[in-house]
């Protein structure tokens, strides 16, 4: 820990020191930059191929999966389906009263259906498990991979992205997207009766509306964004650690960029998402 | 050092969970995209109905078509068409299709609030039902475009009150003299002096009253005796013994003479009768007169030839020559 903060020191100071070597580092470090961008996309290009080709699906690699699974989804499921019901229960009583009071009630639910299924929901399921799961994993992977344990396994004669990786991206991509999906029609449900009562007679206008609200180019790409989601909060933290020197006093700057990074490129996702649809 | 990873702890039917979870979500997903698609139509048999609008502003693919609140079909496409005209392409379920008829009406109305919508108003039910892929126009109510022309109306009010409202508006002026009218109008001859202009005029008006209360007066006492008058006249004339009574005795009286004449000119007729009767063997007696004449002048001729003859045979013979001296 301290060496590493008289590094950051010594960094500082020769950049305060040197300005004539300004553009040699800044060009360094974009190329740095770069590099490190294309090893994310490259490492997630390699994950999403291994996950979907189903030679990766052997009988001990299935029981890794399935714990990531099971730790990254079905452990949280019922709570954050409960935060995400309670918070879904306040978001529609906030715009049904304000659209009763400014005499628009008519488009109540088409708000509440495009703010909280298509926007907030997903994204809040992807932060939540790039808390729990993809910080976990940044952390472990470090570890792991300043431990040598990868090294070890290739080894052994087995590949650690096929054992140890891809199984964390599936893991938490399911997270994300099952997460999402759960609320989302948690929401939907609480959606109708927050606009329409226990009534059963709005389901008309109900179904109408949210025909015309998730029409194709907004359904695909809710899945799509869903799905990077996922992808994102496993790949980028692993990559982050993998991309670290393997000291142990690193540890913590490779959780630290991972996180800053995911947090990002969650960001930048849901701009990017908005901006095509809204823009 | 970093401490050595301990095997995972097992955690029982771990695969099967994470198999749930799977299904769960798919389940979900596959469930929803069903539903999406029902509600946007795609299992439902439609025909198609094309609306023709100058201008297509505010109207987006996948709004509603409505009927009295309900929607009953969907924009599915809008396109320019070589006139210059849009053309929304809409699909209205076969279910639906019913309240279209040949007589309906397509309004497109924009409000200040919200969407566009495009309104299908059907006045006689019974109408021939509107066939597949029937094109109509589509009215526009646009309640954005009425506003510039709102607010010039407006304007133009506000500038008329403004000038009715001035220091020197007639408005003003009349309301002025209004107020000296109201004023006179306080004094002794109240309202009278207010519209009249002055006291004096006002009590010109009341002698002028006065007098004409007078004279109406005796014109009720003439009209009081012209009554009497006509009492009496009735009395003289239709009482017993007036003048109608005498006129009635005199027809009757008048009748009867009549009635003799009547008699008489019979009389007369008979008599009348009897002179043609007379005249009639008078032309006869005249006809017998002629061949009397006749025989009568043959006889006379013969009488004179006979003096002749005597004349000539008398030895008296008379000289009948004539002697010149």
């Amino acid at each position: 820990m301290r060496g590493w903060y008289h590094w950051r020191m010594r960094q500082a100071t020769s950049l305060h020191r040197g300005l004539s070597r300004v553009p040699g580092e800044l060009g360094t470090a974009f190329l740095g930059w770069g590099a490190s961008w294309w090893r994310v996309f490259h490492f997630g290009a390699l994950a999403l191929v291994m996950a979907l080709s189903p030679a990766t699906y052997d009988k001990e690699n299935r029981a890794v999966t399935a714990r990531q699974i099971y730790f990254t989804a079905w452990q949280v499921l019922p709570w954050f389906t409960l935060l995400s019901a309670l918070l879904s229960m306040v978001l529609i009583h906030i715009v049904v009263e304000t659209t009763l009071s400014y005499g628009l009630s008519q488009y109540a639910l088409e708000m509440v259906a495009r703010v909280l299924v298509l926007e907030l929901i997903p994204l809040l399921a992807a932060l939540f498990v790039a808390l729990r799961s993809g910080a976990a994993i940044n952390t472990e992977v470090a570890l792991m991979h300043i431990r040598g344990d990868f090294d070890a396994l290739r080894r052994a004669g087995a590949d650690p992205l096929r054992r140890e990786l891809v199984p964390r991206v599936i893991g938490s991509a399911v997270s994300v997207v099952a997460l999402a999906t759960v609320s989302g029609m948690v929401a939907l449900v609480l959606a109708y009766i927050g606009v329409y009562g226990f009534s059963p007679w709005g389901l008309v206008g109900y179904t109408r509306t949210i025909g015309q609200v998730f029409d194709l180019q907004v359904t695909l790409g809710l899945a799509l964004k869903t799905t990077l989601f996922g992808v994102a909060v496993a790949v980028i933290p692993i990559t982050a650690s993998l991309d670290t020197p393997r000291e142990v006093r690193l540890a913590p700057v490779a959780v630290l960029r991972g996180m800053v990074r995911l947090f990002l490129v969650l960001a930048l996702l849901q701009g990017a998402s908005l901006a095509l649809k809204y823009v | 050092m970093l401490p050595e990873p301990q095997p995972a702890p097992l955690i029982p039917h771990v695969e099967i969970k994470a198999a749930v979870l799977l299904v769960l979500t798919l389940a979900l997903i596959s469930g929803f995209l069903g539903y999406v698609l029902y509600a946007r139509g795609v299992f439902e048999s439609t025909q198609q109905l094309v609306l023709v609008a100058d201008d297509s502003e505010g109207a987006k693919v996948g709004m509603d078509l409505t009927f009295s609140g309900f929607s009953i079909g969907r924009v599915r496409r809008i396109e320019l068409a070589a006139d210059g005209k849009a053309r929304i392409l809409i699909d209205v379920p076969r279910e639906d299709a019913r309240w279209l008829r040949t007589s309906t009406v397509f309004a497109m109305e924009r409000g200040l609030v919200g969407d566009t919508r495009i309104r299908a108003y059907t006045g006689v039910l019974d109408d021939p039902p509107l066939p597949d892929g029937a094109m109509r126009p589509v009215l526009r109510g646009d309640a954005s475009a009425e506003i510039p022309r709102l607010i010039a109306t407006m304007r133009a009010l506000i500038e008329n009150l403004e000038r009715m409202s001035g220091a020197e508006s007639s408005l003003n002026a009349s309301l002025t003299n209004v107020q000296t009218v109201t004023e006179r109008m306080k004094g002794r001859y109240g309202a009278l002096a207010g519209v009249l202009g002055g006291e004096d005029n006002a009590r010109k008006v009341i002698t002028a009253l006065d007098r004409t209360n007078a004279l109406l007066a005796s014109v009720g006492e003439v009209s009081n005796r012209l009554d009497r008058m006509l009492a009496k006249t009735d009395e003289r004339v239709f009482g017993a013994a007036g003048v109608m009574d005498e006129t009635q005795k005199t027809i009757v009286q008048l009748n009867a003479a009549l009635r003799d004449a009547r008699e008489s000119l019979k009389k007369a007729d008979a008599v009348l009768a009897e002179a043609q009767a007379v005249g009639a063997n008078t032309r006869a007696a005249t006809t017998d007169l002629a061949a009397l004449r006749a025989e009568v002048e043959a006889n006379l001729r013969k009488v004179a030839h006979l003096v002749d003859e005597i004349n000539r045979k008398w030895p008296f013979a008379r000289d009948t020559e004539l002697k010149l001296p």
